[in-house]
């Protein structure tokens, strides 16, 4: 019996598969290395594992999460290694902790996420002070399930946006999770507009660094104290 | 790695960006500078389907299990990457080392389905290759093809450089053989290499060959233009399936792909010999792998994959000599192990309703049953052992066992066949909806429903219909209409049918001559790709292509090209022979039956190659 958390690195051309293959992907580790997860009861019995916050498609991490009950108990450092043997290029387990089984799911307790944005910037970071300095920053999310879009404010969703030295690109770091959630892929958008440009999603490799909890402290700091 | 870069920045404009980053668990990479022979498996149609065929897995081990021999993947891209890929100029390219495919040593094609044909042709031209043999010097890679329409290679004869006709695992080491020898003493040369080849069984190089026409199109006769190449081309056979090569770590796709699982493939061959099957016919004799030896790699393949899934791979599971033994153990490992097992053709005896219903226990899904005719009359034509009782027995146990959606497989256009016979496929649904009605003490229940499943027949090259004509458009149209009348009035019962135009064009090409590499390549100049596509299949290109060239296509399916002595793919020898494959389409038009060869030979001929283990082990 035992409850653990993975932390991994998506990288490179695998960031172009999705959500659902990462958890088939894992699924399937988990089996090959024989290590046995708890089940689900019920008719059909799933896997108790689940992940930090879902990765968009196309986005690469440094940061990703993974949690997950065995109904045996193994060592954190075991785990990380069988882990890694099994996962094909891109992906790395980095850390691998035992938690304690009763501690409050980490997807719930998951608010913010910070993501690099690789692009070759060329304009001046005051533009970005005034961007953020709008009364509203306006964009344009479409509607679940619908085709409409619509506009709103994503302003309280920043909480810090800046260039990167060197002209590397820029800095994000925004809300995410179930409650209220920004895709950086629409702050994006909106700078774009602000600068008059156009956003195509092959300007530039978002990867994300790290998700955090509401007091701003990455998902991991927790279990190392 | 330059092309690794454009792609890097390049693919969130497509849609399923997974299919062309490779990279999956359990596939190879070697240093390419260092291998001797880099080798591309190209299957032409989409990564979701290709992957989920088992051959190229097969393939990709026998090749990769050679130190210097480096096989990658290729597969066709849908049509929004290809349009990126001609905008940006990126070449067609593997998956594997994202290396252009002309710069490959060899480029093999698996043929799989006619309507695959123009997808090749694509490809080639999105690799940057001249699409005829005949125009491809010693810079380009060899084209050879394999796979079941390569049993009739006429169509593609000009495209490709030469041919494997049969099982390729030990075929294609050989081929290597000879590459690395000829590569050792400096160049390759095309036509040393070519003429070397054809020592090995199963190699046809249609440039050695050329058929003289007649006035009428029909074939005089075949001029060899090689001294020293074979008259006819034997298949090749891999003899003892249990020593023979299996993927034990098969790729596992990121994406998922049509079937995602885990695949055992117990034997090769069929003893049955339903008439219009060819792979009933071309993949004679029967040869299993032992029970022990298929646990053995199944384990091993769960082991290697992680799957959560295993299905087994035949052409007629309840035939397996050990089925009961193996299914009882497959269905232990599957508890202790957390995989489902998923068995498909069965046959349904009482045995198979105790697996499944254990296998479906709480989400019984459908059940698939293929009596392919109507009526006993036109099963014994189609020597399709089936009879009424077996069909009214199954359906009866399922539904008291509680299946609810039952999916009923048909042809149509077969030889002989009569509106008497599609009336049967009717009375069919309507008897097994009566059945459900007395067992449910006569309540509707909307839960039950029956699907009728209608295919329309192609005649096939190297089966006892090879001679028959096919039915017209116009046939075939009113023959759905007709059931479609019908079917609408019984309640619970739903029909889906083929569309026509695709089955006359696979048709055209299944028993095509050489002279149809023109028709294919213009049809592709028009537009053609992705035929077996209902969104993509475009019929008018396919009659303009035939008007251009001054070709009559009905010339391939009316069965006038049969009423020659010499076929198209008569240069090609299954093992099965000319006499056996008459006398069975005899005996269809008189409506006998032939028995099942395990019960005793029935002479087809392919014992004078191998020995048939199956042989008579029922009788």
């Amino acid at each position: 019996m035992g409850k653990y958390l993975l932390k991994f690195k998506k990288l490179g051309l695998i960031r172009y598969t999705s959500h659902l293959d990462l958890v088939r992907l894992f699924h399937r580790a988990f089996k090959r290395q024989g290590i046995s997860l708890t089940y689900s009861k019920g008719f059909n019995p799933h896997p108790k594992m689940s992940f930090g916050q879902p990765l968009s498609l196309g986005f690469e991490s440094v940061g990703e999460y993974l949690e997950f009950e065995t109904s045996e108990s193994y060592e954190a450092k075991d785990i990380k290694d069988m882990l890694n043997i099994a996962m094909p290029d891109g992906i790395e387990i980095t850390d691998c902790w035992k938690i304690d089984t009763n501690q409050k799911s980490i997807s719930s307790s998951v608010e913010w996420a910070s993501y690099e944005i690789q692009w070759d910037c060329e304009f001046d970071s005051s533009l970005i002070e005034e961007f953020l300095n709008q009364d509203k920053i306006i964009a344009l999310k479409r509607q679940k399930k619908k085709s409409t879009m619509k506009e709103i404010d994503i302003k309280p969703l920043i909480y810090k946006f800046n260039k990167l030295d060197g002209n590397k690109g820029l800095y994000a770091m925004v809300r995410t999770g179930s409650s209220s959630n920004l895709n950086p892929q629409l702050l994006l958008e909106a700078f774009y507009q602000f600068l008059n440009r156009e956003y195509s999603k092959d300007n530039c490799i978002i990867v994300r660094l790290d998700l955090y909890n509401s007091r701003l402290e990455p998902l991991s700091s927790q279990l190392l104290t | 790695m330059v092309l690794t870069e454009i792609l890097n920045k390049q693919l969130p404009m497509v849609e399923k960006p997974g299919r062309y980053i490779g990279g999956e668990l359990n596939s190879i990479k070697k240093d390419k500078q260092k291998v001797n022979i880099n080798f591309g498996f190209a299957f032409p149609d989409t990564y979701e389907i290709g992957m989920s065929y088992l051959g190229l897995q097969i393939i990709y081990k026998v090749l990769n299990d050679i130190d210097d021999v480096f096989c990658e993947r290729i597969f066709a891209p849908a049509v929004d990457m290809e349009e990126l890929m001609r905008k940006e100029n990126i070449p067609l390219f593997t998956l594997e080392t994202k290396t252009p495919a002309n710069e490959l040593d060899m480029l093999g094609f698996t043929l799989q389905y006619e309507l695959s044909y123009t997808n090749i042709i694509n490809m080639l031209d999105l690799a940057g290759m001249p699409l005829r043999s005949k125009e491809r010097d010693d810079d380009f890679p060899f084209i050879v093809g394999g796979g079941p329409c390569a049993f009739n290679p006429e169509p593609m004869a000009e495209i490709f450089d030469f041919f494997i006709i049969g099982d390729g695992e030990d075929s294609l080491p050989q081929i290597c053989d000879i590459y690395r020898e000829l590569k050792k003493k400096g160049r390759v040369n095309r036509n040393d290499f070519l003429l070397s080849i054809t020592n090995i069984e199963g190699i046809y190089v249609p440039e050695f060959y050329s058929p003289v026409y007649r006035q009428d199109g029909t074939i005089e006769s075949v001029d060899k233009l090689k001294e020293n190449v074979p008259d006819k081309v034997k298949k090749q056979i891999v003899t003892d399936l249990s020593s023979a090569s299996f993927p034990t770590e098969p790729i596992v796709p990121l994406i998922e792909v049509v079937h995602d699982r885990s695949v055992m493939e117990i034997f090769r061959g069929c003893t049955r010999g339903c008439r219009f099957c060819q792979a009933g016919m071309i993949y004679r004799p029967v040869r299993e792998r032992s029970k022990d030896c298929a646990i053995d790699l199944i384990k091993e393949q769960l082991a290697s994959t992680g799957y959560d899934e295993l299905s087994l791979l035949s052409l007629s599971t309840s035939d397996y000599s050990e089925f009961k033994p193996l299914v009882m153990e497959l269905m232990e490992l599957g508890k202790e192990k957390n995989v489902a097992v998923s068995l498909p053709s069965l046959r349904l005896d009482s045995f198979s309703f105790e697996v499944l219903d254990e296998i479906q226990k709480y989400k019984k899904t459908g059940l698939t049953f293929a009596p392919e005719a109507g009526t006993q009359r036109l099963r014994d034509v189609i020597n399709k052992s089936i009879t009424d009782k077996d069909i009214y027995d199954a359906m009866g146990h399922a539904i008291s066992l509680g299946w609810t959606n039952i999916k009923l497989y048909f042809m149509i256009g077969l030889p002989t066949e009569t509106y008497e016979d599609l009336d049967g496929i009717v009375e069919i649904a309507k008897n097994i909806m009566d059945i459900y009605y007395d067992h449910n003490k006569g309540r509707k229940n909307r839960r039950f429903n029956i699907t009728i499943s209608v295919s329309n027949f192609v005649p096939k090259p190297h089966t006892p219909f090879q001679w028959s004509r096919q039915d017209t458009a116009d046939e075939f149209n009113e023959k759905h209409s007709y059931l479609k009348e019908k079917i609408k009035k019984l309640k619970g019962v739903s029909l889906n049918y083929h569309n026509t135009e695709p089955s006359l064009i696979e048709a055209y090409l299944a028993r095509g001559d050489r002279r149809l590499g023109d028709v294919i390549i213009k049809a592709w100049e028009k537009g053609c790709k992705f035929d077996s596509w209902r969104e993509h299949f475009n019929f008018n290109n396919w009659m303009k292509a035939f008007e251009d060239l001054c070709i009559d296509p009905t010339f391939y399916s009316s069965g006038e090209i049969t009423k020659s002595e010499v076929l198209p793919w008569d240069i090609i020898d299954t093992g099965v022979t000319k006499k056996y494959l008459l006398r069975e389409c005899e005996k269809a038009l008189e409506g006998k039956q032939t028995h099942d060869c395990r019960i005793s030979c029935t002479a087809c001929g392919v014992n004078r190659y191998v020995k048939c283990e199956r042989e008579g082990t029922n009788g």
